[in-house]
Order: structure tokens, then sequence, then C-alpha cells
């Protein structure tokens, strides 16, 4: 009995073997009369929504009838033109150029989203995978999640200057304060999710993993993380969305550029469809930085997608 | 066969298992699992546990692999205790245990990636056992878009890749239709006693196959699980070449079994029913 004929035995019931498995496969097909799963009824759906809302907008504004309060939709969309042409108006102090603010703004959002991950990834993991680690940290988190991290701004901008050293962080100007601003609205968001994803990875599959003989590591890289991954990755895509909050928080209130700073410096001068123009920059900012990773994961987690809930004329 | 059948009986005990008990902790009580539980299986032979749902399979196969601790006694593995899992047992879960982000494939090489076997070889070694288990032009899948048993068919794969003297499979056959789990079974017979000699532990609740696969099956009662009796199937060794169902050695045991079976069941209700009325 040797293997090769054991494999022609199993080629001649690989066709029955091949029908059962055929009819399991077949994918369910649904029938309407209109045809939601097409691209193209996503973008008229998209289309109108945005259409409904603009007019919304405008009745309201025209109502009002006071652009301080309410400016029309196209004299918002004037004023973002003008912005970006850094066309600034007068009065607006000490407001850069348009690039100027806008990198600001992404700078302090990527650095701070990046400490926060690579500080929350490993201490969510660590929670997550050991009791120990769970004591003594877990308090804390909790504890400093509770405090609204507003409150602590005022303490970090004392603080940061004379506590860390700011050629360490090596600015020529002083984002170091709005960096850890940034930094502390996200690192939770990023902890919470990776330890509740690396908490729920099932003992089963850590015990497969051990059972074909994978070492404290390999568990770690085979099986806890790639299970815990779609989390992971979710608490990065909110984070990316804290952090720009936190980015716009700081500038408001503790820096002199960037985007949260022109949005108060227009209002502090009545110009509001100018504040609305910068709040549309800051939406749009915000909208690529959670559409993105969304893509991202749709690829990376094709094996967890189909096994979501359907929604309706959505899959 | 005769003779064939004396070689076999003079093969060395690849495996003790002596004086298992485990009990878990459930909401603040004890419960006895498996209690004085042992045997031993020879190289090269094919031992089925069979006993009511419950009894303690399964929980016997992951201390037998090394994965959790008994309270007492100890697993032997050519003469060596079992602490953690050895490289040379191969484990079929019951539940698949397939890991979702992976592939076909990968899940198959899975065993050989963490042994650090070199890519070519890995890829070339997954794609025999695919083939095996007649999964081919099913690589890319995921297992959420196989059906069970062709995910059941993806762990045997995986176990067998990694070229194991001892496999030990927790009801591996469970979620096949009739058909497919007799062929099943005839096609495992051959690789474990022909193309890839195994020493195998099989549990399975159908009386039919451990019958059938088996040179020798372990009774097992209700819960806490001990050893009622082992029971030698004294059957020709090749069976896939004639019809043994119909042996009337084969009638015999399966009158046998099923009466024990019976009566573990039926002590099982009366002891809940007891407890209920309490
Ligand atoms: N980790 C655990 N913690 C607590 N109780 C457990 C644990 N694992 C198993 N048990 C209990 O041990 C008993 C035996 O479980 P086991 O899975 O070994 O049974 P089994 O014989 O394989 O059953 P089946 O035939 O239904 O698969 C069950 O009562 C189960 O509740
Ligand atoms: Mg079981």
């Amino acid at each position: 009995m040797n293997l090769k004929s054991l494999k022609r035995k199993w080629e001649r019931t690989k066709v029955e073997r091949r029908n059962l498995v055929a009819q399991e496969v077949i994918v369910e097909q649904r029938e309407s009369w209109i045809d939601l799963n097409t691209i193209q009824a996503k973008v008229i759906f998209t289309i109108v929504s945005i259409l409904l809302f603009g007019a919304i907008w405008e009745l309201a504004a025209k109502l009002i009838n006071n652009h301080v309060i309410l400016p029309t939709p196209i004299s918002s969309f004037k004023a973002l033109y003008l912005l970006i042409q850094n066309k600034i108006p007068l009065g607006a102090a000490g407001v850069g150029s348009f690039e100027s603010m806008l990198l600001q703004t992404l700078e302090i959002t990527a650095i701070g989203f990046l400490l926060s991950s690579a500080v929350g990834i490993p201490v969510g993991y660590l929670i997550g995978r050991w009791r120990a680690a769970e004591a003594i940290i877990d308090p804390w988190i909790n504890a400093l999640y509770a405090i609204p991290m507003v409150a602590l701004i005022p303490l970090l901008y004392f603080g940061s200057g004379s506590l860390i050293p700011v050629s360490v962080f090596d600015y020529q100007g002083d984002l170091l304060p709005d960096v850890l601003v940034s930094f502390i609205m996200t690192v939770f968001t990023i902890i919470i999710n990776t330890y509740q994803g690396v908490r729920l990875v099932s003992n089963s599959l850590v015990e497969v993993g051990k059972a074909f003989g994978a070492s404290e590591n390999q568990l770690t890289r085979h099986v806890v993380i790639p299970a815990a991954l779609p989390d992971i990755v979710a608490g990065m895509r909110l984070g990316l969305g804290r952090a720009l909050l936190g980015a716009i928080i700081a500038e408001a209130l503790l820096s002199t550029n960037g985007l949260g700073y022109t949005m108060l410096a227009f209002q502090s001068i009545l110009n509001t469809p100018y504040m609305v123009a910068t709040i549309m920059v800051i939406a749009f900012i915000g909208f690529v930085l959670l559409q993105t990773p969304k893509l991202i994961e749709r690829r990376l987690f094709k094996w967890k997608e189909t096994e979501r809930i359907k929604r309706g004329g959505n899959e | 066969m005769a003779l064939e059948q004396k070689t076999v009986s003079t093969f060395k005990q690849i495996l003790k298992i002596e004086g298992i008990s485990k009990s878990f902790v459930k909401d603040g009580k004890k419960v006895q699992v498996l209690e004085d539980v042992s045997f031993e299986a020879r190289e090269g032979s094919f031992v089925s546990i069979i006993g009511p749902s419950g009894c303690g399979k399964t929980t016997l196969l992951r201390i037998i692999d090394g994965l959790v601790k008994p309270d007492s006694g100890k697993v032997l593995f050519n003469g060596k205790p079992v602490t953690s899992p050895p490289p040379k047992m191969g484990f079929v879960f019951q539940q698949f245990g397939l890991l979702p982000w992976r592939t076909v494939r990968k899940n198959v090489e899975f065993g050989l990636e963490l042994r650090g076997v070199n890519p070519e070889e890995k890829k070339k070694i997954a794609e025999g056992y695919i083939k095996l288990v007649g999964l081919e032009g099913f690589e890319n899948h995921y297992p959420h878009e196989l059906s069970g048993g062709m995910q059941q068919r993806v762990g045997l794969a995986r176990a067998l890749a990694i070229d194991p003297d001892v496999l030990l499979m927790d009801e591996p056959f469970a979620s096949l239709d009739m058909q497919t789990r007799e062929l099943f079974q005839r096609e495992l017979l051959k690789i474990v006693k022909g193309a890839l000699p195994k020493t195998t532990l099989f549990v399975t609740h159908n009386i039919d196959e451990a019958i059938y696969l088996s040179d020798e099956i372990v009774l097992m009662t209700a819960r806490p699980g001990k050893v009622y009796e082992i029971i030698k199937v004294d059957l020709p060794q090749e069976r896939w070449k004639e019809d043994i169902r119909a042996h009337p050695e084969f009638i015999r045991l399966r009158q046998k079994i099923w009466k024990f079976l019976e009566s573990q069941i039926i002590e099982k209700e009366m002891g809940e029913n007891e407890s209920g009325k309490a």
C-alpha cells in the first residue's frame, strides 16, 4: 500500500466529493425591483443626501438671515475658496498661510497618532494577555479615562516645557504640548480596543497554537495578534479621529497656528463664513482619515467581513 | 492474516496513560471529570475511546497532548512523561480549531511554519495533504467559506502534515454525511495502517465507526469518566478489503457496546432526576 495508489483512489472519488462540495458553495442570489448592490445606487443615495443637507442649510440661513449666526452654503464655500487661495480677511490676528495651518494640524495629528499606537498597542496587549499587568495598569487607565482630558491641558501646558526638554522632540516651535494633548486624547482609545481584542481571543485558538508547538513568541505573532487585529485596527481607526480632535483642541487652546487656532481667530472677528470654511477643511480631513482605513480594513479582513451581519441592500 | 496480527501485537507500548484524574471547578463546585483512567497503546495500533457525552473524552485527549495538567497520574510517550505538546503528536480538534484568518493552504502549513520548514518544502507538503483529503481547488478559501465537513478535513490534513507518530483525533468525522464518513474511515485506515503508519487515538460516539477502525476500544463510563472495559477487536487487519460490518464478531461487539452505552445513559438520567427532586 503506497501513497501513489492511495492518491489514485482519491482521484476516483474526487468527482463525487467535488459535486457534494459544489452544492455547498453556491452563492445565494437575491432579486429585488431595485438593485441596491450597485455602486451607482450608492452614489445616487450619497448625492441625494448631500443635496438634501445643502437645501436645509440654505433654507435655515435664509430664515435666520444673519450671516454671523449662520452663513449660507454659498458664502461659506466662497470663503473656503478664498481661504485655500491664502486670501485671509483683515483683522484675523496671526493667521498663517493655508499650507502652514494645514501642515501643522496634520503634523500634530500624525505624531499624536503614531505615538499613541506605539504606546497603546503594547500596553493593550500586555493587559489583555496577562492578569498581573491588568491588575497593575487597568485601574490607572479607568481613572485617567474618566477624567475629561481637556481638564489636563493647562497642566500639560505648564508641565511640558519644564519637565520634558523640548529638544527631545526637536521642534522649532512649541508643538510639544499640542502633541501631548493629541496623544492623551488618543492613547486610551487604542489601549482599550487592543485590550478588548486580545482579551477576547478564544482560548481554543491559543490551544491550537500550543498543540502545534508554538512558543510564546509564536503564539503572539501567529495566533493572538492576528486574532485581535480587527479590533486593534478598529481602535486605530477611531484613534485617528481622536488624534485629529486632540490636535484641533490643542491648537485652539495652546497654539498660534493650525486649523484649530484659525477657526477661533475667525470666530473672534465674527467672520462666520471663514470659520465655517475652516470647519469644512477639518471635516474633510476627518472624513479622509476615517474612510481610508476602512478601505484598508475591508481588504485586510476579508476573512472577517463575510462573517459579518448582512445589512439590507448593502452586501 | 493471523501472522500479521501477531507482529503488530509485539510492537512496544508507545503511549501509556497511568491513573489520570482531573476535576474542574465550576461556580465554586468541584466537578470530577476523569477518575483514574489508565490504558496503553501499542505502536501502530488504533485505539478508540467511546463514552457518553460529557464523560471527559476531550479533556483526556488534551491531557495526553500535554495541553492540560491532570490532577494526578501521568502520560508516558515513548517512556517519557508528557508535560507539553510533543512535536510528534498531531491533534485533530472536535471544533476543527482552524485559524479563520488563514486560507486552507496556510492552515495546513501552520505546524510546518512553526517548525521553520522552508517555504518550498512547506508548500509541497501542504499540497500533498490537501490533495489527500480531497480539497484540491480550495487552497485559497478561508475556513468560513467551507462546509463543516470540509473544515474538518483541513484539520485532518493539518495534523497529518507534521508527520506525527501519534494522531489524536477528537470526533473527526462527526460533521460528515454517512457516505463521506464511511469513505473517510476507509481512507483513514489506509493511511494510518498503511501509507503513513501511525498510532491513533480516536474519540467517537459512533459504535460502528469504533469497531470498524480499532484494534482496541476503551469504553468509558458517564461522568466521572472511568475506564469500564478495554475491548480487543478481533477482526482482520485490512478491513477495507471486505464487508467487515457483516462479520459475526462485528455484530457481537456492536451489541455489547450498545448495551453498555444504553445502561450509562439510563443511569445518568436517573441520577439527574433524583438530584432534581432532592
Ligand atoms: N475548562 C473547563 N472548565 C470547566 N469545566 C470543563 C472544562 N473543560 C471541560 N469541562 C467539563 O468537563 C466535562 C467533560 O468535558 P469534555 O469536553 O471532556 O467531554 P466529552 O466527553 O469530550 O464530551 P463530548 O462527547 O460531548 O464532546 C464537561 O462536563 C465539561 O463541562
Ligand atoms: Mg468532546
